[in-house]
C-alpha cells in the first residue's frame, strides 16, 4: 500500500481539518517514526486550502505491529 | 418522532429554509420566546420580480390547528404566515395542503425565537438529511424504516446506519435521529475512507469513524445492548475489529467478523456491576451480518441470524470503560487502532434485542440489501 509522507508541520497543519465535508484528516506515524496519511484523504481532499496532499510524495506503507488487546 | 430545531441566529434576519413538509402530514412548531413580544413568519420565497404568480408555490395553503400561546389569531394566505407572539412556549399544528420543497419557504423571527419543528415520517426525515435522490434508495430506506416500525424494532435502536447515497454527507446519518449533531450519534468519518452506492470501506489503515456513541454513558444495565456490523468482504486481517472501544483490557462493546486466526468475537463490558459477555467462535468467512448480543447472564454472537456460540462469563465490580464506539476500528485508550478493510452495508447499536428479534433485524437488514441489489 502506497501512502503520502508529511514533515512534522505538516502533520500539525492537518489534524482536525476535514479533507472533505464530515471526513477528517488522520495522519499516522509509520513504523519508521514517519508521518503519512492515505491515498484515499490526499486524492480525496477538495479543501482549497490543502491541495498541497495532492502533491506530497508517496512511500511504501510500513505499519507499526498491531497490537492485540483481546482477551478471551 | 423526527425533530429539527432551529437557533435564533438562523431565524434571524433573511431567516433560513425550512425542511420539506409532506401533504397531509401534520408538523408541530414549537416556538420558545424569552424576551418580549416577538414575531414569527413562514414565507414563500417570491419569484424575481418580488411578488407571487399563479406559479408560485401554495407553500402554506393547508391548516393550522392546537394553536396554543400565540397572541393574536395567525394572519396567512396561501404563500405566507405571521404569528405575533409572547414571551412564552408558543405552538400550533401545520398540516400542508401540497408538499412544501423546504428551499422555497423561509423561517424568520424576531426577538431571539428558537423553532422546533417535529413531524412528518422518519425515512422522510433521514432522505432529505442525508440528500438521498436515488429512487432505488430512497424506496428502499423507506421500506427498511417502515418494517423496522411495524417490527416493533424502530424504538429500540440508538443508532442504524444505512451507509447508502455514496458520500461521506449521506453515510454520516443515523436513521433513527438523523440530526447533524454529535447527540444524535451522527458519525465522524477519519482517515481513508472510499464511500460508494455499495457501502462505506475503510482503508485497513487509518480509517474510522467515530459513533459518538459512549457505552458507559449511553448504555446500561437495564436495557443492556445489540451491536452489529454488516461486512461485505471476507478478509482475515491480523488483530483487527470491526467495531469496539475498550480501555486497556476492560472493553465497552466490541466485534470481530474475522482475523488472520479465523476468529469472530463479540464483547460488551459496559457495567459497572456484574455484567461482561466475551465469546469467541471460529468463522472462515468474514462477509455476513456479525451481531453481537449482551442479553442478561449470556452473551451471544449472531451472524446472518443464526446464533455461533453463547457464553456467560460474569466478573465483579469494576469502573467501566469510558470512551465512544468507533466503526473499522477499535477505540483503544482513545486513539484508533486495530484497523479493518470491511466493507460496511449497515451497522447498528440498540438495547438487549431477544434471538427472534435479531431474526428479525436480520431479516429486514437483509431484504434492505437484496432492494438495493448490493
Amino acid at each position: 500500500m502506497k501512502v503520502a509522507i508529511l514533515t512534522i508541520e505538516q502533520k500539525d497543519s492537518l489534524v482536525g481539518q476535514q479533507f472533505t465535508p464530515n471526513c477528517y484528516f488522520n495522519p499516522l506515524e509509520d513504523n519508521n517514526s514517519d508521518w503519512v496519511i492515505s491515498i484515499e484523504e490526499m486524492n480525496g481532499c477538495i479543501n482549497e486550502e490543502f491541495q498541497w496532499v495532492k502533491t506530497l510524495p508517496l512511500i511504501d506503507y510500513v505499519p507499526k505491529p498491531t497490537i492485540d488487546p483481546l482477551v478471551i | 418522532m423526527p425533530t429539527t430545531n432551529y437557533t435564533f441566529n438562523e431565524l434571524y434576519g433573511a431567516g433560513t429554509s425550512s425542511i420539506d413538509l409532506t401533504a397531509g402530514t401534520p408538523y408541530t412548531f414549537t416556538i420558545t420566546n424569552n424576551s418580549g413580544s416577538s414575531y414569527f413568519v413562514m414565507e414563500t420565497v417570491s419569484n424575481q420580480n418580488g411578488v407571487y404568480s399563479d406559479s408560485s408555490p401554495k407553500n402554506l395553503s393547508g391548516s393550522f390547528t392546537s394553536v396554543t400561546n400565540i397572541a393574536t389569531a395567525i394572519t396567512s394566505s396561501n404563500y405566507v404566515a405571521g404569528f405575533s407572539l409572547p414571551a412564552s412556549t408558543n405552538g400550533f399544528t401545520f398540516t400542508p395542503a401540497f408538499n412544501v420543497t423546504g428551499s422555497t419557504l423561509k423561517l424568520r423571527g424576531t426577538g431571539g425565537i428558537t423553532l422546533e419543528i417535529s413531524g412528518g415520517s422518519l425515512a422522510d426525515t433521514f432522505i432529505q438529511n442525508a440528500g438521498i435522490t436515488s429512487s432505488i434508495e430512497i424506496s428502499a430506506v423507506t421500506t427498511l424504516v417502515n418494517q423496522l416500525e411495524s417490527s416493533s424494532l424502530l424504538n429500540e435502536i440508538y443508532a442504524a446506519y444505512p451507509f447508502i447515497g455514496g458520500t461521506s454527507t449521506s453515510n454520516m446519518y443515523n436513521l433513527v435521529n438523523p440530526q447533524d449533531t454529535d447527540e444524535a450519534f451522527r458519525l465522524s468519518f477519519n482517515g481513508g475512507w472510499t464511500f460508494a452506492s455499495n457501502g462505506a470501506t475503510p482503508n485497513g489503515a487509518n480509517a474510522y469513524a467515530d459513533m459518538h456513541l459512549d457505552p458507559s454513558i449511553n448504555l446500561n444495565e437495564t436495557d443492556l445492548a445489540t451491536w452489529g456490523y454488516f461486512s461485505r468482504t471476507n478478509s482475515a486481517i491480523y488483530g483487527e475489529y470491526v467495531m469496539g472501544v475498550a480501555t486497556g483490557l476492560v472493553g465497552g462493546i466490541q466485534l470481530i467478523a474475522r482475523r488472520d486466526d479465523d476468529l469472530s468475537y463479540a464483547l460488551s463490558d459496559f457495567s459497572s456491576v456484574t455484567w461482561r459477555g466475551a465469546i469467541n467462535f471460529i468463522s472462515t468467512n468474514g462477509s455476513g451480518f456479525f451481531i453481537g448480543a449482551q442479553q442478561g447472564a449470556n452473551a451471544k454472537l449472531f451472524k446472518n441470524g443464526i446464533e455461533l456460540v453463547s457464553n456467560s462469563f460474569a466478573r465483579t465490580t469494576q469502573v467501566p470503560p469510558t470512551g465512544n464506539v468507533y466503526l473499522g476500528a477499535l477505540n483503544l485508550n482513545g486513539d484508533a487502532s486495530n484497523f479493518t478493510d470491511k466493507r460496511c452495508v449497515f451497522s447498528f447499536v440498540s438495547k438487549k434485542l431477544t434471538d427472534s428479534q435479531i431474526v428479525s433485524l436480520n431479516n429486514i437488514v437483509q431484504t434492505f440489501q437484496t432492494n438495493l441489489g448490493r
